[in-house]
C-alpha cells in the first residue's frame, strides 16, 4: 500500500497534465469530430511523457538538479533567460485557466454565482498550497484526482468496438478537404503537446527533490512515470472514446468543459455526475497547483533562491511569494470574465514553443555520463529522445502557423 | 548590457504573442460570409442538442438542477457572445435579412435559457422548455443546412 501511494506525484503530473480544463474540452471535440482517428496522437504524447518525465525524475534523483537547473547549464544564458520568462508567463495564464476551470466545477456541483465559485477557489487552493506539505499535496489531488475514472468506465460500458479503437492508434488521414486535413493536424498537435507541457517536466523533477528521491528511487521514478502518466493518457483516451459513443451520434460539439460531465450523467445519472465533477475540481485543481508551483520553482531555481513546499511557507521566503503572486496574478485574469478555456488554448499552443528547448536540456543532461555515471541514458533511450526531439521541433515550428490558419481549429 | 537584453527579449515575447492573437482575432472580424453563419449556426445547434439532452436527463432524474441552471448560464453567455460579434459585423444590405434571421434565432434561444434559469427547476416549466428548444434546434438545423 506504501509503495503504491509513493505513485501519487507521477499520478498528480498526469492527471493536472493530461486532463486539465483545455483537454476536457479539446479531447472531447477530438472524439466527436474525428471519433478514433486521433487516438494516435494520445499514445504518441503519452509515451513522450513518460520517456521525459523518467529522464528528468533519474537527473533529479541523481544529480539533485531540477529542470530549470539543466536549462540554465546546458543553455546559453540569453535562451535560458528567455525560456524562464516565456514559460513564467504561460505557467500564470494556465494557472488563471485552470482557476476559472475549478471555479465553474464548483458552480456545477454546489450551485453558487460566479464570482463568489472564483474566490472559493482561489482562497481553497491558496490554503491547501500554504498549509500542507507537499507529499499531502500531491496525494490529495492524485487521489481524489482519480475520480475521474469515472470517464473510463464510461468509455467502456460504450463498447468500442476494439478494431477501430486499434485502428485508430495507427496515425492515417481524413478524407477531407486541405482546410479540414489542417484542422485534423492542430487538434493532433494540440494532443500531443497538452500530454507533453512543459510545466509537466518542471513541477515532476522538482517533486522528486522535494520527495528526497536518491539513486535508491530510480525504481519509483520508473513506475511513478510509467503508471501515472500511462494512467493520463489513458483518461484522455477515454474522453475521446466516450465523446465519440455518446456525443458524436447527437451531434454535441461541446464548447464548455462542463460538458464533458455529462457523459457520466447518461449511463450513471447524478452518481456518474458526482463523480465526474469531483474528479474535475481535483485533476484541473491539481493542474493549478502544478503550474504556480512549477512557476515559482523555476524563477526560484533561475536565481538560486532557497525553495520547497517540504517545509515551513516562512523558511522559503521568495519561493513563497511567487506562488503567491502566480495565484493572485491567476485570480485577478480570471475576475475580469476572460473565458478559461481559450486562455488555456492559448496557453498550449505557446507552450509548445518553450517545448523543444526544455526537453533538449534534459535529454542532453540525462545522456551525459560526466553527470549522470552508471545512471545515464541507455542508448535506446537516447535514441528515442532523439526521436521525440525532432517531433517537438516539428510541433513548435508548425503550432503558430496552424492556430492562424484554423482559426483555432474553428476552420 | 544583460538588462537591455532582458528588456529587448521581453519585448520580442510581448510582440509575438500580441501579433499572433492579433491575427487570430483580426480573422473573424472579416466581413460576413456565410461559412461564418454555418459557424455560428453549427455552434447554436451544438448547444440546443446539448441543452435538450440536459433536460432530458433532469426529466429521467439524472441530473441535479444546480447542474441544468449553471451550465445554461455559461450556455447563455457564450450565446451572448455570438450575437454581439454578428451585431458588430459587416454586412452589405443583402446580408441584412439573413444576419437578422440568424440573430432572431439566436435572441429565442438565448431567451429558453433564462426561463431555465428563472425556472426553479419545476418540471412543468420545464418540460415546455424542452419542447420549445427542440422546435428551436429544428429551425436551426434548418438554417445551417442553408448556409452550408
Amino acid at each position: 500500500m506504501r509503495k503504491a501511494l509513493e505513485l501519487t506525484l507521477g499520478v498528480l503530473t498526469a492527471v493536472g497534465g493530461f486532463v486539465d480544463i483545455g483537454e476536457l474540452v479539446f479531447a472531447v471535440q477530438a472524439g466527436v469530430k474525428y471519433q478514433y482517428l486521433l487516438l494516435w496522437s494520445l499514445l504518441v504524447g503519452t509515451i513522450g511523457i513518460i520517456l521525459f518525465s523518467e529522464m528528468c525524475g533519474r537527473v533529479a534523483a541523481v544529480t539533485k538538479k531540477p529542470v530549470m537547473d539543466l536549462v540554465k547549464q546546458t543553455l546559453p544564458k540569453k535562451i535560458a533567460l528567455t525560456i524562464l520568462i516565456f514559460s513564467s508567463l504561460l505557467n500564470g495564464l494556465t494557472c488563471a485557466a485552470e482557476l476559472g476551470g475549478v471555479a465553474i466545477a464548483f458552480q456545477l456541483l454546489i450551485g453558487i454565482a460566479d464570482t463568489p465559485a472564483i474566490i472559493l477557489t482561489f482562497v481553497l487552493l491558496t490554503g491547501v498550497i500554504w498549509v500542507f506539505p507537499f507529499k499531502v499535496i500531491e496525494k490529495l489531488f492524485g487521489l481524489c484526482g482519480l475520480a475521474l475514472c469515472v470517464f473510463i468506465v464510461v468509455a467502456v460500458t460504450t463498447r468500442p468496438d476494439a478494431g477501430q479503437l486499434a485502428s485508430g492508434l495507427i496515425p492515417k488521414l481524413p478524407s477531407a478537404n486541405l482546410q479540414d486535413i489542417l484542422i485534423y493536424f492542430y487538434f493532433a498537435l494540440g494532443l500531443i503537446s497538452s500530454s507533453m507541457m512543459p510545466y509537466e517536466v518542471y513541477f515532476y523533477a522538482s517533486g522528486g527533490i522535494e520527495d528526497h528521491w536518491t539513486p535508491k528511487d530510480l525504481n519509483v521514478n520508473r513506475v511513478t512515470a510509467g503508471v501515472g502518466m500511462t494512467l493520463g493518457g489513458l483518461l484522455a483516451m477515454a474522453l475521446v472514446v466516450a465523446a465519440s459513443q455518446l456525443f458524436g451520434p447527437i451531434g454535441l460539439l461541446p464548447q464548455l468543459h462542463g460538458t464533458s460531465a455529462l457523459m457520466a450523467v447518461i449511463p450513471f445519472g447524478r452518481t456518474g455526475l458526482f463523480f465526474a465533477l469531483v474528479g474535475i475540481i481535483f485533476a484541473v485543481g491539481g493542474a493549478a497547483v502544478e503550474t504556480s508551483l512549477a512557476g515559482a520553482y523555476n524563477i526560484a531555481q533561475y536565481f538560486g533562491w532557497k525553495w520547497g513546499r517540504y517545509t515551513r511557507p516562512e523558511v522559503t521566503p521568495l519561493f513563497t511569494v511567487t506562488w503567491l503572486l502566480i495565484l493572485v496574478v491567476a485570480f485577478v485574469i480570471i475576475m475580469f470574465d476572460i473565458d478559461p478555456i481559450q486562455l488555456a488554448e492559448y496557453a498550449i499552443v505557446f507552450s509548445v514553443v518553450v517545448l523543444p528547448f526544455t526537453y533538449y536540456a534534459v535529454l542532453k543532461t540525462s545522456s551525459d555520463a560526466s553527470q549522470m555515471g552508471k545512471h545515464k541514458n541507455s542508448r535506446v533511450i537516447t535514441i528515442l529522445g532523439w526521436i521525440y526531439m525532432v517531433i517537438v521541433v516539428v510541433i513548435a515550428l508548425a503550432a503558430i502557423p496552424l492556430m492562424i490558419l484554423t482559426n483555432m481549429g474553428k476552420g | 548590457m544583460q538588462h537591455k537584453t532582458q528588456f529587448i527579449v521581453g519585448i520580442l515575447i510581448a510582440v509575438i504573442t500580441a501579433a499572433a492573437i492579433l491575427i487570430t482575432q483580426t480573422n473573424s472580424e472579416q466581413p460576413l460570409t456565410n461559412h461564418d453563419l454555418h459557424q455560428q449556426l453549427s455552434d447554436l445547434n451544438s448547444f440546443a442538442v446539448e441543452v435538450s439532452l440536459m433536460l432530458d436527463q433532469y426529466k429521467q432524474d439524472k441530473l441535479d438542477f444546480n447542474y441544468l441552471k449553471y451550465q445554461a448560464q455559461k450556455i447563455d453567455k457564450n450565446i451572448d457572445d455570438f450575437y454581439s460579434q454578428l451585431e458588430s459585423t459587416t454586412v452589405d444590405a443583402s446580408q441584412k435579412n439573413d444576419l437578422s434571421s440568424v440573430e432572431t434565432l439566436i435572441f429565442q434561444f438565448g431567451l429558453q435559457l433564462k426561463f431555465i434559469e428563472s425556472s426553479q427547476g419545476d418540471a412543468a416549466k420545464l418540460n415546455q422548455i424542452r419542447q420549445s428548444i427542440q422546435q428551436l434546434h429544428q429551425q436551426i438545423t434548418e438554417s445551417e443546412q442553408h448556409y452550408a
